[in-house]
């Protein structure tokens, strides 16, 4: 069956959805650059990155309570503007979209910079709005395609960078990891159904371990999807649990990448066929 | 093929496609800088040995242990996180400028770089001023009164987490009456 209209709507639907109910997430925390109301920066080793910084606006987002607030309020309605304007097919979409991808760009990148939040779970926002810079329902496709890829390359990474430094192959990684990741409270010494399960978890290598290998199997799975769609139910169902497991186990909310889950949901649709231009003679 | 198919929809899209993906591997296989919108996603993947110190800030409010767990994890995150931030943030700013600056020599754009502009501005009385209000407001505490920051190092021994040394004050961070 080819992807139609209908599933690009339902596709920008579920974005926004996942975007406010994450945003709802950090609003209720207090992750926002109003609530945080930042008074340092640290910078990042990223060479494209120091252009947002080169034009001072992180001094600006400090100093001024009006412009941290327009500068934020602006990040939040843009996701919902795309998507009723792709929805609607406003001609404005695709303009729309470049600016989306290229504000939450710069909004992300200072807001790890001013937060603990690293950068990976935030790149869905400047991602994903790649999706609507067209009304083409045949463009839509491609740049989904192109998304499922590098996302898949992105999570694959992981597991070649866990073999790449030797992670994969210390006996004791994951109890290192759930040390490092839980010290303020282990140290506390208190006891409770959580604090109970990292002890026992950390006082057991191969059992923790066991997570850690098969959390890097499931990374490294997600390279069958490079030569096979068929595996994209499956490749869903990991995605999910790693967004879980992360958030429960490791305390890390993650489930900002829930929007790619749609790549590898709409990929069983093929191209339309009457958009698909004719080989060049 | 899917390549094909881009390559006949738009070659643009295909260019750059193939840009990024170009610039994910040579970012990944460099091991050390980014280049945004392109990230290493290393998940956990440097070594954790299990017998690692574990520096473990205390802070305390009127005199009283703030109980990290007794906080949600984006709180204990956000205070406890932010001290280590603040005390590397003068060094590793100066450092990443130092360094990228290097690369915009070569462009011929490093001289328009102010390294000021890459800099905090804040004072450490500032921080501890700022974090003692943020500390009261999180925490729903009414208004700011005092606070201590003491740090101790731990270790992961016998199944438990054993404190290596005494609890000290940490010299960066001086106590606000």
């Amino acid at each position: 069956m080819p992807l139609s209209h209908n599933h690009t709507k339902l596709a920008a639907f579920f974005y926004v959805l996942c975007f406010y109910g994450v945003a709802a997430w950090y609003v209720s925390h207090e992750l926002t650059l109003s609530a945080i109301r930042p008074q340092f920066f640290l910078n990042k080793a990223d060479v494209t990155g120091q252009l947002f910084m080169w034009t001072g606006i992180q001094h600006r987002i400090i100093e001024s309570y009006l412009f941290r607030m327009i500068f934020e309020i602006l990040f939040y309605l843009l996701p919902g503007v795309l998507a009723f304007c792709f929805i609607k097919s406003y001609r404005i979409v695709s303009l729309l979209a470049v600016f989306t991808i290229l504000y939450s760009m710069l909004y992300c990148y200072l807001f790890s910079c001013m937060s603990f939040i690293s950068i990976e779970p935030l790149i869905t926002w400047f991602f994903i709005p790649l999706l609507f810079t067209g009304r083409s329902v045949a463009g839509f496709y491609l740049k989904m395609h192109m998304l499922r890829i590098l996302f898949i390359l992105f999570v694959a990474s992981a597991a070649l960078w866990k073999i790449r430094t030797g992670a994969l192959f210390n006996a004791e990684q994951m109890s290192g990891v759930l040390v490092s990741q839980h010290a303020p409270v282990l140290a506390t010494g208190e006891k409770g159904f959580f604090i109970d399960l990292i002890t026992f978890l950390i006082n057991h290598p191969f059992l923790s371990n066991l997570l850690y290998w098969i959390v890097a199997a499931g990374e490294l799975f997600f390279i069958a999807g490079l030569f096979s769609k068929k595996f994209d139910r499956l490749l869903i169902i990991i995605l999910v649990t790693f967004l879980v497991f992360d958030y429960y186990l490791m305390e890390i909310n993650y489930f900002s990448w829930l929007p790619f889950a749609a790549c590898f949901y709409f990929s069983r649709y093929q191209m339309p066929a009457a958009e698909i231009k004719p080989l060049a003679a | 093929m899917f390549l094909k198919q881009l390559y006949h929809y738009n070659k643009f899209w295909l260019a750059a496609f193939l840009l990024f993906i170009l610039a994910f591997i040579y970012i990944n296989f460099k091991w050390g800088y980014t280049a945004s919108p392109v990230y290493q996603y290393g998940m956990f993947s440097g070594k954790y040995p299990v017998k690692d110190t574990q520096k473990i800030y205390q802070v305390y409010l009127n005199g009283e242990f703030v109980n990290p767990a007794s906080l949600n994890f984006a709180d204990r995150d956000m205070l406890f996180t932010i001290l280590t931030r603040y005390k590397h943030q003068k060094i590793t700013n100066k450092n990443i400028f130092e360094t990228n600056l290097i690369f915009y020599n070569k462009l011929g754009l490093g001289q328009h770089m102010n390294p000021g502009t890459f800099q905090n501005k804040l004072t450490g009385k500032d921080f501890l001023t700022w974090f003692s209000h943020d500390l009261f407001y999180r925490l729903d505490l009414g208004d700011h009164r005092y606070l201590e920051i003491n740090y101790q190092l731990f270790q992961w021994q016998q199944g438990n987490m054993i404190a290596v040394s005494e609890s000290k004050p940490d010299t960066a961070f001086a106590i606000i009456p």
